[in-house]
């Protein structure tokens, strides 16, 4: 029999990540990882429901690194805390273990007579174990030459963008890899065919990854915070250059992938509301969004910024992540809708109807998963990951 | 020299052989499975190398293109929880117009040196544009680094098959991009690229241990490599001994 989770008492907040970090779910409740860690041998096992969205993103259970994934977190019953995980510099009761293409991050929680908190091992995030990644953050310049392989970068110098097209990348191993990916799916064509040169807001995988303590010293240079101030000032700065240089009509256009999302959201909340704001010589695209758009969409509504004619991209592997954050939206899809629309000044109902059509699907099945945490039932996170499961295709 | 935390190397062994058939020139190769989050490109097997349309781009100097292979993967820290570093790997033919560029031969060394020293010339001048370096004095061409002279270009002889090797890029980059190129025919060449990224300093333990680990890294995949030339090349190739 489980336990159930409106009792279960679950770590205190401060075991939590800090909230203002990329790549986390929303906050929620723990609960048993799946019925093989209960406790029946080794520690249980428990992980964040808010998890769940990263976790559909990066694992792909009906495959076999998936499977052996979801085994070596069940293996965390016996091996946690071991010689083969890293301990975070913190907090000795935070751990770090590699497994497949992801890093399981958990803390061991032990029984105390005051403690209201159960033993076991606590999973606090999951994210992807991406390369050590030298790329220095923020802007660089993006050139292709026909013949070709790897586009040709430049650490920009400049604090607006000159350039028609611009984007920030989601989850990528290094500058080249975000580059050459974005320009071959998102970024389009120059005017007489080619790829079009553009200029890219770097956001290695360690700002992605911020923990703090993991990364090295020259890593720890550049912050979230850093990168999202630097961010806000090239847009305001852009703006003005655009202002200044170029038609009534012409915009720079942004394609924001991924975590990219984040970032923005957290650049464009540094600036304060005022008519010296403005935003309406850029126009947005989002392809594969790590969060629910509504409280961005709204920012840049209020800054007068454009969006893209299709103005939310779902692909491939981003799709289950991007339909659970959207899903988990809820109502609050409706007022997505609703700024959207005003944006640009357009219905977008229909053009956008197809992609939330897309996460209703999801969303029944995750909001009926979700909806086991509130009752008495036996459930784990694997049940709520296999509910979902044919969602949306790898 | 100081390592601190040494990398594993990659299993070659276990990884698919690709090859292809150019025109009776065959290259063979162990690639590892890709393990990056852009679409990885790996050309059908058997490819004319003289019909116009196996080329995809036309690049400067009237070259002709083609994408045969760009993978990506990782490699591990022996002992630590997480990747060292990611190496991506692009193999490109080309198809070069000799008479248009006054060579006879690309299995000439010193026109194969002509080529590619003409390429770069003409891939990092064009951003000496007065408008671009106002908006970004990076991007001035005196500061990108790339082959200029004979010197700049050096042999690598492995498996065999003796390459032409390079770097190129932006010193703004932590990293340059390695070249190595092989003419197959008299107009032929095929082109490596290769892109590392991580491998840091601090972690593996000094800049030399970084550079010794690249090598051996790059070394390993080149042993991994193949060319199978025809009789043809490899008889004209005598005549340059």
């Amino acid at each position: 029999m489980s336990e159930t989770f409106t009792n279960l008492p679950i770590a205190p907040g401060s075991y939590l990540p800090n909230r203002s970090t990329f790549n986390q779910g929303d906050d929620g409740a723990f609960i048993l990882f799946s019925s093989d860690t209960r406790g029946v041998t080794g520690r249980k096992i428990y992980i964040n429901t808010g998890l769940v969205p990263i976790f559909l993103s990066l694992v792909n259970t009906s495959g076999a690194d998936g499977q052996a994934i979801i085994r070596g977190i069940i293996q965390l019953r016996s091996l946690a805390g071991g010689l083969s995980s890293s301990n975070n510099l913190k907090s000795a009761f935070e751990h770090m273990t590699l497994i497949k293409n992801v890093q399981v991050c958990y803390k061991i929680f032990q029984v105390g007579k005051d403690s209201k908190s159960k033993a076991g091992v606590y999973i606090t995030n999951i994210r992807p174990a991406f390369s050590n990644d030298s790329s220095p953050t923020g802007l660089h310049n993006v050139h292709f030459d026909s013949g070709r392989p790897f586009s040709r970068i430049v650490k920009s110098n400049k604090d607006f963008i000159g350039s028609r097209q611009a984007a920030i990348n989601g989850h990528h191993s290094s500058v080249q890899a975000a580059a050459d990916h974005l320009s071959n799916e998102h970024i389009e064509q120059a005017q007489f065919g080619g790829k079009a040169s553009f200029d890219l807001f770097y956001i290695p995988t360690y700002l992605h990854n911020e923990l703090g303590v993991w990364i090295t010293p020259t890593q720890k240079t550049f912050r979230i915070e850093d990168a999202a101030k630097e961010l806000a000032e090239i847009l305001v700065n852009t703006q003005r250059y655009l202002e200044k240089n170029t038609g009534s009509e012409e915009t720079l256009n942004w394609v924001i992938e991924g975590d990219g999302a984040k970032l923005l959201d957290k650049a464009v909340a540094k600036l304060p509301y005022s008519k010296q704001y403005k935003l309406y010589k850029q126009s947005f695209q989002f392809v594969d969004p790590s969060m629910d758009l509504t409280p961005l969409l709204r920012n840049l509504n209020t800054m007068d910024a454009k969006l893209h004619d299709t103005p939310v991209k779902i692909n491939r592997t981003g799709a289950r992540a991007s339909m659970a954050s959207i899903s988990r939206a809820g109502n609050r899809n409706a007022e997505t809708l609703r700024i959207i629309g005003a944006l640009n000044k357009k219905n977008y109902n229909q053009s956008i109807k197809g992609l939330l059509d897309q996460a209703s699907h999801t969303g029944k099945n995750i909001s009926n998963a979700m909806a086991m945490m509130n009752t008495p039932m036996i459930a784990t996170f694997m049940d709520i990951i296999n509910r979902t499961r044919g969602t949306s295709s790898w | 020299m100081v390592i601190k935390n040494a990398v594993l190397s990659t299993d070659y062994s276990k990884s698919p052989l690709v090859t292809f058939n150019l025109s009776d020139t065959h290259l063979l190769m162990r690639v590892p499975p890709h393990e990056s989050t852009y679409t990885p490109i790996q050309a059908p097997s058997n490819l004319d190398i003289y019909a116009p349309d196996t080329y995809q781009e036309k690049a400067n100097l009237g070259i002709l293109s083609r994408n045969l292979l760009n993978y990506s993967w990782n490699y591990m820290f022996k002992d630590l929880p997480y990747n060292a570093g990611t190496i991506m790997v692009a193999v490109t033919l080309w198809k070069v117009p000799i008479v248009q560029n006054k060579i006879n031969s690309l299995l000439n060394p010193s026109n194969l040196n002509n080529i590619i020293l003409s390429f770069s010339d003409s891939l990092f001048r064009d951003n000496n544009d007065e408008l671009i370096k106002q908006r970004d004095p990076n991007l001035d061409e005196q500061l990108w680094i790339y082959p200029k002279q004979e010197e700049d270009l050096h042999s690598y002889n492995v498996n065999g098959n003796n390459w032409i090797r390079y770097k190129d890029g932006h010193p703004s980059m932590p990293r340059l991009t390695y070249w190595f190129s092989n003419a197959i025919t008299k107009d032929h060449l095929i082109n490596v690229g290769i892109n590392l990224t991580g491998f840091l300093d601090e972690q593996i333990g000094s800049p030399e241990g970084v550079d010794t680990l690249l090598e051996r890294l790059i070394q390993e995949f080149f042993e991994h490599f193949h060319i199978q030339y025809t009789p043809e090349t490899l008889a004209e190739m005598e005549l340059y001994k």
